[in-house]
């Protein structure tokens, strides 16, 4: 050892260090969830105390909240979203769990080859597919439909959510299946009743992952849809931002409608989802 | 040699049969489960790309209702135009600052993050740092708007508290508009950096560690000399993505400022966002469509190489 601390007094600066260590986490993430913070207690300020009078709310009150739920527009836009996300989300699901099947059960030549077709569709810009496809839904009389939306979202959650399950299936052993192989049981049946039921709970955060995801978008809702009455809940909100007259508590109280249900959720599956994409990026 | 050659040509049969048996029970499955991914990638990223650039060889006639061939003049044009050059330069610099604050940020908190701290607390700070990424970039951009409100805004109050005369407004003047851009960005996607590098952190074995402290390594030579090569190829992948997503980014600019004030927080995406649906010039939109994408694999295929030379 070349510094000439004792035990002793190493042992005092690793306790110093790691005070440190807690208190400058604990306020970066402070720091990190002010806005948030700041979003969700303005979301219950009552109209009648304005935003001039202070950061903080003096008069509490669910009247924004009431507003919003009997808001027949918003609400319409909120049931728009929770159609298309819901949608992409078995969409991707079904697609997305084949794919990752296949790739961790066979050994085949092109197989790192597609996995990485699969990758660079991250790599292509939203605007360049609005752009590309806008005439082609118009052409096929699918534009101002909701299916745009949900093929393209699916499509570009494709590769995170393969990267996510293709990590759940390998962790399954395929002796698992081989062994309902030699009782009889087809691929398909061994995949149904043995893998599947196993991974479900992973499944369910992949997809809610994927509804989130498709929940939060902006482009694809905005480019492809025309019709005031198929707005999505991000169109709806962005709409509000640029009026003139602008209803500050009214729209804070329906971005929180839109994101704090979410958040609890992400909450709860952001273990499945982390495991899964950081094992992706390590591989990618 | 007769013989000799149709025994070669039987061995060479018994092996094409064997080859398409195996290819009937290795490949068919395979299309099966692969197959409907393919088939959408192509469908969905291949072809539009095809669209988008044959799109930007045409041109629009308002007089016969026809799109004629013009080769490169949509390219030309825009090389042509002042603003579009400031536009590259807008998208280059957003794109770079906001990359390099997340991967430097992100790994700055990963590093404290990892220094050994109690894991229930890190994964609990884990979780809640990850929450503005999980909201909508366009909430974001509405508390933006409120944030950068000349009136109402919270920093706003709290400069007035100190008595400070400066107008905050941040989103409003061509000067900060950019800037304060990139922070929000940075904001808002740190978290999910920091979570990739901290997992790659946290998959360094620790004896390594162990090893560097008795050949008398510690605190920045071990990150250095341990961290950095170890982590290497996550960070590059890392800045691979978080670069070409950034150079394309447009819901949060979209929402708060279109591009404004005076063009100052016009990017590649608002840019082609504007001429395609606004204006209707979808040749030209096509044509820094195709511009955007070339950008974005030549960046890509850099960082690509840069990987590949380490290793």
């Amino acid at each position: 050892m070349k510094t000439g601390l004792s035990l002793q007094q190493r042992h005092t600066l690793r306790k110093i260090y790691l005070f440190f260590g807690y208190i400058s986490v604990g306020l970066i993430v402070l720091i990190w969830l002010t806005p948030i913070i700041w979003m969700i207690v303005n979301g219950f300020r009552d109209p009648t105390d304005p935003f001039f009078n202070g950061i903080l709310p003096t008069k509490f009150s669910l009247v924004n909240f009431q507003k919003v739920l009997s808001n027949k527009a918003t609400m319409r836009a909120f049931g728009n979203s929770m159609v298309v996300s819901s949608s992409s989300a078995l969409f991707t699901l079904i697609v997305g769990c084949l794919a990752a099947y296949g790739f961790s059960r066979y050994r085949f030549r092109l197989s790192s080859a597609i996995r990485v077709l699969i990758l660079i569709i991250r790599l292509f810009p939203g605007v360049l597919l609005s752009i590309a496809l806008f005439h082609v839904a118009g052409k096929i009389g699918v534009y101002d439909t909701f299916l745009p939306l949900i093929i393209l979202n699916g499509l570009l959650n494709l590769p995170f959510s393969i990267w996510i399950m293709d990590t759940m299936f390998e962790s399954i052993p395929i002796e698992l299946e081989e062994a309902a192989w030699m009782d009889g049981a087809t691929r398909m049946v061994s995949v149904f009743k043995i893998i599947l039921p196993l991974i479900a709970p992973g499944l369910a955060a992949t997809g809610a992952f994927i509804f989130l995801l498709t929940w939060n978008e902006y482009l694809f809702a905005t480019a492809f849809i025309r019709s005031p009455e198929k707005m999505l809940i991000t169109t709806a909100i962005a709409a509000n931002i640029g009026q003139y007259n602008v209803d500050f508590t009214g729209l804070i109280a329906t971005g929180m409608l839109a994101s704090v249900p979410l958040l609890i959720v992400f909450i709860f599956i952001q273990r499945f989802i982390v495991s899964g994409l950081a094992l992706g990026a390590l591989k990618g | 040699m007769s013989t000799n050659h149709s025994d070669m040509q039987i061995n060479n049969l018994s092996k094409l049969r064997r080859g398409l048996l195996n290819l009937r029970h290795k490949i068919n499955p395979v299309i099966i489960f692969i197959g409907p991914a393919v088939i959408l990638v192509i469908l969905i990223s291949i072809y539009p790309t095809i669209r988008v650039l044959y799109l930007s060889t045409l041109e629009y006639s308002k007089k016969t209702f026809e799109y004629s061939f013009v080769g490169l003049q949509n390219y030309i044009a825009l090389f042509k135009n002042p603003i579009f050059s400031k536009i590259l330069k807008q998208t280059w610099d957003f794109s770079l600052y906001s990359t390099a604050g997340h991967i430097g940020l992100g790994f700055i908190l990963a590093l404290i993050m990892n220094s050994g701290l109690n894991r229930r607390f890190v994964s609990a700070s884990r979780a809640l740092i990850l929450l503005p990424w999980a909201v909508s970039p366009i909430v974001i951009a509405m508390i933006a708007q409120i944030w950068s409100h000349p009136l109402i805004s919270p920093i706003g109050h709290v400069l007035k508290f100190f008595n400070s005369s400066i107008e905050f407004m941040p989103l409003g003047m061509p000067g900060q508009a950019m800037t304060a851009l990139i922070i929000i960005n940075i904001w808002q996607f740190t978290p999910f950096y920091l979570l990739m590098i901290l997992s790659a952190l946290q998959g360094i074995d620790p004896e390594l560690y162990e090893a560097a402290k008795v050949d008398g390594a510690t605190g920045l030579k071990q990150t250095r000399y341990i961290t950095l090569p170890l982590i290497r190829n996550v960070l590059l992948t890392l800045t691979m993505f978080d670069f070409v997503t950034t150079a394309a980014y447009f819901d949060l600019i979209w929402v708060t400022t279109q591009g404004g004030p005076v063009r100052s927080t016009d990017v590649l995406a608002t840019f082609i966002y504007r001429a395609g649906f606004l204006t209707q010039d979808w040749a030209r939109a096509a044509a820094a469509s195709v511009l955007l994408l070339i950008f974005v694999f030549i960046v890509a295929a850099i960082i690509q190489i840069i990987m590949r030379r380490g290793e």
